[in-house]
């Protein structure tokens, strides 16, 4: 007995590695809620799959980009938004059939669409808050997806996150370099404001509920474990990388529902 | 060991037969398959003068090219005593014995799955199902025409349009369809229309095809392939009611 507590004592160390692997490659499946969603833009179905975001096909699509202060091109370290990737459009409109709709400056979307105006930057900033924490979803947030949901019947909103990440916005990143190369990197007085990497963060709000029901991330833990492809080289890299990227983070989203079997 | 064996038969052995039929498939181009005769009664479904008609002139394809389990172990067995000669040839050996032998015999496995419910879903019996509930007669005067739905390819393709091989079975299957829509009515010369829903060629309204690995369309028995086949069903019922619809 006393050599079964024993072994079970000791079996803890050997455990938690393998309990912090599969927390890693929890972190990267995708979430999804459990909760049953509703779309606006059509009543009834005849689908014969299961869905669950699925059924949200007209989908406002957002993407905001953040770059840090300390980086090249950063300003104040606020997302803005910017035409989404054509990647990503490609990848939802035609392998996944989803309806999108792109607000921009000619082509508002009930108050969202001119990057420059006062209250899309506060959306903005209120969309990346409530899906960095996974909160309930502000006032002024809740009330835009009504008006979304009574004015363009759109099912639900796909905000696409995309941060820059520079040497100097990472002193951990930095510090390593540093030490690999015997201080060398610090020497020689290396750019350190360049941009290094894109981490990419996509959610999916359902507009009848005013809540997110969708996320996937590829970070920097998603992109230790998952890197993009050795062949990916040349000139045109951060390119095909981001391509690939963003492949990678949206191919995890379950097709939409056919329009032929809505009504 | 033996239950292994046993499943290495099982999985290996089954797989000539549809090996057969599928190079079949691969054989037959699709113009031919539409002027062949149908392989299936064809389904019908009349209504106040109406009729509508479903053809399959091909049998459902799965997709992936399957090999004998068992070959493997003869591969390894074979060069056994090779390696007496070319001991470098051991090396391999393991590969053959210990992972390619299981590995293929899971993917056949799989395979044999998706290409028994294809053939326990007959598509045009599905789609008559489901154009009972879609068709809506719109107008009790409407003039007598007949849908006819001739499919010249039917079943699941990886998106390049190859076969899928046990060893490079990180490609996704797509289930597509294809064929031709007339709708012919009295008096007025037929419309015909390509149909088409698959990863290399898709018509206009139609959604992108579903894809999914093969691991996952065989899981459950088969269960996400017996759903998608239903809705592929509710699809292509919906193009016929559809067309005919907009016939004046």
């Amino acid at each position: 007995m006393r050599a079964l507590r024993t072994q079970s004592r000791m079996a803890w160390p050997l455990r938690l590695p393998v309990l912090c692997l599969c927390a890693a490659l929890t972190a990267c499946a995708p979430w999804q809620t459990s909760a049953p969603i509703t779309a606006v833009s059509y009543r009834t179905s005849r689908e014969q799959v299961p869905r669950t975001v699925g059924k949200l096909r007209r989908l406002a699509a957002l993407q905001v980009r953040v770059v840090p202060r300390v980086c090249a091109g950063g300003t104040d370290g606020v997302g803005h938004l910017t035409a989404v990737d054509p990647t990503a459009r490609d990848l939802l409109a035609q392998r996944k059939g989803y309806e999108l709709m792109e607000p921009d400056a000619a082509h508002p979307l009930a108050g969202v669409g001119d990057p420059l105006d006062a209250s899309s930057a506060t959306l903005v900033a209120d969309l990346l808050a409530a899906k960095d924490a996974a909160q309930p979803l502000g006032p002024a947030l809740a009330a835009w997806l009504g008006r979304l949901r009574e004015g363009a019947h759109v099912d639900g909103v796909l905000v696409l996150k995309q941060e820059v990440s520079c040497l100097k916005s990472s002193p951990a990143t930095r510090g390593l370099g540093a030490l690999l190369s015997f201080g060398v990197t610090e020497v020689v007085g290396l750019d350190t404001t360049q941009p290094i990497a894109e981490y990419l963060d996509v959610a999916v709000f359902e507009t009848s509920s005013s809540r997110m029901v969708w996320r996937n991330a590829y970070g920097r833990l998603e992109q230790v474990l998952v890197e993009p492809p050795r062949t990916l080289t040349g000139p045109g890299r951060a390119d095909a990388v981001r391509a690939w990227s963003m492949a990678h983070l949206l191919e995890a989203l379950e097709p939409a529902v056919p329009r032929l079997l809505t009504r | 060991m033996l239950a292994l064996a046993a499943l290495l038969m099982c999985g290996g052995l089954s797989a000539d037969p549809l090996t057969a039929a599928l190079a079949e498939d691969r054989d037959a181009p699709a113009p031919a398959a539409l002027e062949a005769p149908s392989l299936l009664p064809a389904a019908v479904w009349r209504l106040n003068g109406q009729a509508f008609v479903v053809e399959l002139a091909v049998d459902p394809s799965v997709g992936a090219r399957q090999f004998a389990a068992v070959h493997h172990y003869a591969i390894g067995v074979v060069a056994l005593p090779v390696t007496l000669v070319q001991p470098q040839i051991a090396v391999g050996l393991p590969f053959y014995l210990l992972f390619a032998a299981p590995w293929q015999a899971v993917f056949n496995a799989r395979a044999d799955t998706l290409a028994r419910v294809l053939v326990a879903e007959p598509l045009p019996t599905a789609i008559v199902q489901a154009l009972r509930a879609q068709w809506r007669q719109t107008s009790p005067s409407r003039p007598a025409l007949q849908v006819t739905l001739r499919l010249a390819g039917y079943g699941l393709m990886t998106r390049s349009g190859r076969e899928l091989e046990a060893f490079d079975s990180a490609e996704d299957l797509c289930l597509v369809a294809d064929g031709r829509l007339e709708v012919s009515r009295e008096g007025r010369a037929p419309l015909a229309e390509d149909i088409a829903i698959g990863p290399l060629s898709t018509t206009r309204d139609a959604p992108p095809p579903l894809c999914a690995s093969l691991s996952r369309w065989a899981a459950d028995d088969g269960r996400p392939l017996r759903q998608a086949t239903r809705e592929m069903a509710e699809l292509l019922a919906a193009f016929m009611v559809d067309r005919a619809e907009r016939q004046p």
